[in-house]
């Protein structure tokens, strides 16, 4: 059993304790209401929708790709003549990141994961489009979002 | 029960969940891990208090089944790893838009959300077909 202290910095509490500093996902899970309707981290208790969104400009290339935040769920990006490429590096199991292609003055959005399941990038040649990824762990997996075009899952 | 009602209603408030509530960030979904079951007489059930399910299939393993969830419960499926060319079947007790879901490869994934008599397709490639069409 690990012993919790609380740091005092100024008027600011820190649990830490042996599992690191802070809550963990699952302690806040205990402590939360279920939010109706869900709202994700893009937005901010007051609606504002500036505060917690990450807006990225595109880098110049595949190895300037400008780095998604895995702090935020949701990413809005930006293609222009400057640049196109965004990174996503891996996750936390069952992580969702949600990226949607805001604008576009120039050529096509190029996102390329660190490990994705079924490919190496994924490209949008349209703005306003978005896609959502899942971390299983070992790879981003496409959880919403037209990709192919063609039949994945089949209703019968 | 105590049921606090006050005049605004009864319960909190979004706003006032909001001020107790720790919001998740980034958001993080709980995960199993399915090995599907042997036919569609043996179908592995998935968990309704698990939000996603990582499901592969191999020979003797094609087949998992989905009780009723909760109204407004969202259920996550990847099928991650598809070996010995073995198709996912998914069977949900009951579903809005059919009998079964089938998936022909692996790292796909479809999202369902229970409306509380089935269970809806809410995101995932389904039939190749333009389903919802932006004009």
């Amino acid at each position: 059993m690990s012993k919790s202290i609380f740091s005092v910095t100024g008027l600011k509490q820190t649990l830490v304790s042996g599992y690191g500093e802070g809550l963990t996902d699952k302690q806040k899970k205990a402590l939360s209401f279920a939010l109706e309707p869900g709202i994700s981290d893009s937005q901010n208790a007051g609606g504002a929708v500036t505060e917690d969104i990450d807006t990225v400009y595109g880098g110049a290339d595949a190895d300037n790709a400008a780095p998604l935040s895995l702090k935020t769920t949701t990413s809005l990006c930006i293609s222009t003549g400057l640049g196109n490429h965004v990174s996503l590096a891996d996750g936390v199991l069952g992580q969702v990141k949600r990226i949607i292609h805001l604008t576009s003055t120039g050529p096509n959005l190029v996102i390329t994961p660190t490990n994705f399941a079924a490919g190496t990038n994924i490209t949008s040649d349209l703005q306003k489009r978005s896609v959502t990824l899942l971390y299983d762990g070992d790879n981003w997996q496409v959880i919403a979002g037209e990709i192919t075009g063609t039949a994945e899952f089949v209703i019968a | 029960v105590a049921v606090l009602t006050t005049g605004y209603g009864t319960g909190l408030t979004n706003k006032q969940k909001l001020s107790r509530a720790w919001v998740l960030k980034p958001t993080v979904y709980s995960t199993e891990t399915v090995a599907a079951g042997n036919g569609s007489g043996s179908p592995v059930a998935l968990s309704t208090t698990t939000t996603v399910s990582i499901v592969t299939t191999a020979t003797n393993q094609s087949h998992v089944s989905l009780a009723d969830g909760v109204e407004g419960q969202l259920k996550v499926i990847i099928h991650k790893t598809r070996s010995n060319s073995v198709d996912l079947v998914i069977t949900p007790a009951n579903f809005g838009a059919g009998s079964t879901l089938t998936s022909n490869l692996g790292a796909r994934a479809v999202q369902l959300l229970f409306d509380g008599a089935n269970w809806q397709v809410v995101a995932g490639e389904i039939t190749g077909t333009a389903e919802m069409v932006i004009a």
